[in-house]
């Protein structure tokens, strides 16, 4: 996994798809765009605008590491103040997982960076309850709602539904995800012809 | 058009070429504005046969990041 941020610009984007080549992308709420592979699955997720979303310590806190190996995933854990327990938890998956990809024992599913790279930008490891990492998290969500149920789908014909699933049993309730996606709709510009 | 460190880095890694980008931001099917002031922009490129959509900086000139929007906004054709 790879993070960049481009001070001028406030733009960040979170790469985590191993050198797979792009294929598209879609903007999953406003201003956060997740792309996909030719096959489907989430390469890297771009947030275009961090103002409002992050503090500048927070940047500084998940835009230096980058994860190649095992190793990394424990320090970066450890930047977060995570403990593989808290992170276990947060991804869903048995502490021992954790503990075997940081020995370099299994590898990290592209969907599990996915969310580790969310739970980093959500500061996962400070307040749960501030609604601006609460509006992130939310992302994950609309990256496939809108998506899965739309006649206008991804061109190799593939719904999300198993990554859509993931995701949101990571990070927030159904309750908030339909509340989210009403917003997103609501959101979108009117059609033009 | 002037650009930002992000968005060259953002065309690199997705394979755009920045005549589509810049093709797009000058004539675009249609935009919108963000809340914070930039701009959206969505056009149909024929070379790829996607929508390109590209956001430009609050300034209106500097073109910021660009995608192949293959969400419900990237539908729109010519």
């Amino acid at each position: 996994m790879r993070i960049a941020y481009d001070k001028e610009s406030h733009g960040l984007v979170v790469e985590f798809g191993g050198g797979k080549s792009y294929a598209t992308s879609r903007e999953v709420a406003p201003g956060v765009v997740v792309d996909f592979d030719p096959e489907d699955q989430p390469i890297a997720l771009e947030l275009e605008d961090v103002r409002g979303i992050l503090d500048e310590k927070d940047i500084e806190a998940i835009t230096a590491p980058t994860i190649a190996r095992g190793a990394d995933l424990a320090k970066f854990r450890a930047q977060l103040g995570l403990t593989q327990d808290r992170l276990a938890e947060i991804l869903e998956v048995p502490r021992n997982t954790i503990a075997r990809w940081e020995r370099d024992e299994l590898t990290i599913e592209k969907s599990r960076m996915l969310a580790l790279a969310l739970a980093a930008i959500a500061g996962a490891s400070r307040d749960p309850a501030d609604p601006r990492r609460r509006n992130v998290r939310a992302s994950a969500v609309a990256a496939t709602t809108r998506h899965r149920d739309s006649p206008y789908r991804h061109h190799s014909g593939k719904t999300q539904a198993g990554y859509r699933d993931s995701v949101t049993a990571q990070f927030v309730t159904s309750d908030q995800a339909a509340k989210h996606s009403k917003t997103v709709e609501r959101g979108k510009p009117a059609k033009k012809k | 058009m002037k650009t930002t460190q992000h968005f060259e880095d953002q065309i690199k890694r997705r394979n755009l070429k920045r005549e589509w980008c810049e093709k797009v931001a000058r004539s675009p099917k249609f935009s919108e504005k963000t809340a914070t002031g930039r701009t959206k922009c969505w056009g149909w490129v024929p070379e790829i046969g996607h929508t390109l959509r590209v956001v430009i900086l609050e300034d209106g000139e500097t073109l910021h990041t660009a995608m192949i929007d293959s969400g419900e906004d990237g539908r729109y054709k010519p």
